[in-house]
């Protein structure tokens, strides 16, 4: 039957993302190889998870920050902190 | 160096990063203060084998963390599960992705890109954010990412496939297709 191979992409999906965080089982594996082969969409969702790390991890090795920088303390905030730190209250 | 020359030189960028992970302002404000002040008593310990911004953001991480533990013991509302929106009932593509165009080396250096991603990520929740920002961020293992927030690796797993699934969505939806739009 179809479906015993080519089970739905919400399961294809979740394997995708899984086999980032854990090593998946070989039955597993063998199941997402085979959807792979025959589906666009998941194989598109992969590579575009993909992308994302692979921006992210090279955001972080040229040492920026991955998201772009909010503006700072603001200066009562700034004014709070130095205060507490020279032991006012 | 003393309490004031700390603010000046460390206070924005430990801010920042607490702002990333935390996300209420007020929060951040009071991690980086515990931070400093946790560094101007500790401050003997510091061996000068990494850089000063090393080691505070060294501390910073573990006053977040404890901030994310305290969280989540109080009871939050269900996280609603509309990020799984894109299968219908029959567990496939309601919008079937279609490949991006572009190369990530460029994206990474794209400054408008990045500003999208941050308006994606104020759209997760919480906890999913949180997961991510260690995850993906920080570049953590899976089992140092479970020992930090206190959970399962089940909890992990569906957190980090909610949060990335929402992000891509986003990210289609706002940069690589948006309606009428003219980026790449
Ligand atoms: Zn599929």
């Amino acid at each position: 039957m179809m479906h015993v191979l080519f089970y739905p992409c919400r399961e294809a999906a979740r394997l995708i993302d899984l086999r980032r965080d854990a090593p998946l089982r070989i039955d597993q594996r063998a199941r997402l190889a085979v959807h792979l082969r025959m589906c666009d969409a998941c194989r598109a969702f992969a590579d575009q998870i993909d992308t994302i790390e692979t921006a992210f991890r090279r955001r972080a090795a040229a040492g920026e920050p991955a998201l772009p920088t909010s503006p700072g303390l603001d200066a009562a905030a700034r004014e709070r902190i130095r205060t507490r730190l020279r032991g006012g209250a | 160096m003393d309490g004031d020359a700390w603010v000046d030189a460390h206070a924005d960028a430990l801010f920042r990063y607490a702002l990333t992970r935390l996300r209420r302002r007020e929060d951040a404000e009071d991690a980086v203060q515990e931070t400093l002040l946790a560094a101007l008593t500790a401050k003997r310990d510091f061996r000068g084998d990494s850089s000063e911004r090393t080691w505070l953001i060294g501390i910073l991480r573990h006053k977040i963390v404890d901030r994310i533990r305290a969280d989540a013991r109080t009871p939050v509302v269900a996280e609603s599960d509309e990020a799984m929106d894109w299968c219908g009932e029959t567990g496939n593509w309601l919008h079937p992705p279609k490949a991006w165009q572009g190369d990530p080396g460029r994206l990474a250096e794209d400054g408008e890109f990045w500003e999208r991603v941050r308006a994606c990520f104020a759209g997760l929740p919480d906890r999913q954010a949180q997961a991510f920002a260690l995850r993906v961020m920080d570049d953590l293992p899976a089992d140092e990412v479970c020992k930090q927030l206190d959970i399962t690796p089940t909890n992990l797993w569906v957190m980090l496939h909610r949060a990335r699934t929402r992000l891509r969505d986003c990210l289609e939806r706002t940069w690589f297709a948006p309606a009428g739009g003219a980026s790449p």
